[in-house]
């Protein structure tokens, strides 16, 4: 940026570019942006995760409740090797606590056989008050196989806030309570790091789960 | 080693402006903050260099850059995924605010080389067919239910969405502004249509958003938002925020345009002496 005065030959050579020069480098350009676009995100992660991939070093945490048989559950992320679909929901939710328990239940059973045992659910109340493990343990086992847990609070506040969780308790006229809540599914490696996020209107593409929690088992042993 | 950021559905204004670096937006932005300082003191030290290349431009460029930082480095850039108007708002300060900021920070007579890469690079990049197509391409590709849905919810573009609006806006302010003359051949009157032309996407997406009765992407369809705004009240306001922050080119395009019909008229002729 510092040479010579200006002279008219770009400038000549720029109006001079005909119309349709000028269109198919428009066309070049936008290809050019949207394949960079798709570089960008194989940068980011070699492996094309369908859901929202953490950056491989974010540690999962760890929480102690109550679970579906009212024993004693500490989730230790990675033990045993198991890969974790950990999710915050609630048993009066109308829809997308039972889409998503259904959901990863698809998943689990286009599983290989051999990788199927690794894979678990664990659904995480965020309605201490009327979830009682009695109530985890029908909903759970109607809309699939999942670890219910139950934790009260001020705990489960603590472990909401270590995954980024929201929830909140609203009143419905005439009808019982509702809670509004994060609807993310996080899943978590046999090293007891997040490495996906899927959000639940995701869920229904369960071929391309199914594809994150393989490619998550294999490079998690 | 990290955990995820904790939600906080009330935020003030400081807690979305507690800092929260973001290294890929950081270091080229600093890289351009230094430069543009070093150059601005060396053109200190002469009488032509300070006639070109006014404080005011200055004063622009690092408010932009300052708007730039608040954008992308702050909390206010982790929490897309709860508050559609809030996602929408930056990337309007990306696009509308800073990079006009950033370009009228240009000194004026920058001589490049018509012989050089550079000018021949600029040459194609402010091409306004170029800069509007990539533009639209932005607005439109990353704003139907697909491509919105993947920005919010997949690793395909949550990052790269604010560079992206503010690279292509950068280029449109560009064709607008005009700051290198002798590689942009343009005329007031193209400079006016193409502005109005570049505002025409935003304003058909805001147009959608405005008056669309359900909410269109769902992501949001469920989601807790911040400052207990209801996900169709996001979407409207989203509307309104881009609409506003396209008025102030949509209103350039039309001074330019104005200008040039006075120009084509010889309304800007000098009376002569009688």
């Amino acid at each position: 940026m510092t040479d010579l005065p200006a002279t008219s030959e770009i400038q000549s050579s720029s109006a001079r570019r005909p119309w349709y020069i000028s269109a198919l480098m428009a066309v070049v350009a936008v290809t050019l942006l949207l394949g960079a676009a798709w570089g960008f995100a194989r940068l980011k992660s070699p492996f094309p995760f369908y859901g929202t991939a953490y950056n491989g070093n974010t540690v999962a945490a760890g929480f102690k409740g109550t679970d579906q048989d009212g024993q004693p559950y500490a989730f230790v992320p990675g033990q045993g090797g198991k890969v974790t679909a950990l999710f915050f929901g609630f048993t009066h939710c109308p829809n997308i606590c039972p889409l998503t328990l259904a959901y990863l239940d698809k998943v689990k059973a286009a599983l290989p056989a051999n990788e199927r045992d690794r894979f678990q659910t664990v659904l995480v109340s965020v309605d201490p008050a009327r979830d009682t493990p009695e109530r985890l343990k029908e909903y759970v086992e109607y809309f699939g196989k999942a670890e219910g847990i139950h934790i009260p609070e001020p705990a489960l506040a603590q472990v909401a806030k270590d995954y980024g969780v929201g929830y909140q308790r609203v009143e419905v006229k005439g009808a019982d309570y509702q809670m509004n809540h994060t609807t993310a599914t996080y899943l978590i490696d046999a090293s007891g790091k997040l490495r996906v996020l899927w959000d639940y209107t995701q869920l229904p593409q369960v071929e391309r789960v199914v594809a994150d929690v393989q490619q998550v088992l294999e490079t998690s042993q | 080693m990290n955990t995820p950021t904790p939600i906080n559905l009330d935020p003030t204004l400081a807690d979305l402006l507690i800092p929260a670096p973001d290294i890929l937006f950081l270091i080229p932005t600093l890289l351009a903050a230094g430069y543009y300082l070093w150059r601005f003191i060396v053109s200190r030290r002469t009488e032509e260099g300070r006639a070109r290349w006014p404080i005011w431009r200055a004063v622009l460029f690092g408010l932009g850059i300052i708007l730039l930082l608040m954008t992308t480095q702050s909390r206010a850039a982790t929490l897309t995924g709860s508050s559609m108007a809030l996602y929408m708002g930056r990337l309007m300060v990306l696009a509308e605010i800073v990079p006009p900021l950033l370009v009228l920070g240009i000194p004026r007579g920058i001589r490049i080389n018509p012989r050089g890469a550079a000018a021949r690079v600029l040459g194609i990049l402010l091409d306004p067919w170029v800069a509007l197509a990539v533009w639209a391409a932005v607005i439109i590709f990353w704003n139907v239910p697909a491509g919105f849905n993947a920005s919010v919810v997949t690793n395909t573009a949550a990052a790269l969405l604010p560079a992206l609006y503010l690279l292509s806006s950068l280029l449109v302010w560009s064709v607008i502004l005009r700051p290198l003359p002798n590689v942009q051949p343009a005329g007031m009157g193209s400079r006016g249509g193409f502005g109005l032309l570049a505002a025409l996407p935003m304003m058909a997406v805001a147009s959608v958003w405005l008056y669309a009765p359900n909410v269109l992407y769902t992501p949001y369809v469920n989601a807790l938002c911040l400052w207990n705004l209801s996900p169709l009240q996001n979407q409207q306001l989203s509307g309104w925020i881009m609409m506003l922050a396209g008025l102030p080119a949509l209103a350039l395009a039309f001074i330019q345009l104005f200008q040039w019909l006075v120009e084509l008229t010889g309304g800007d002729e000098v009376a002569p002496p009688t």
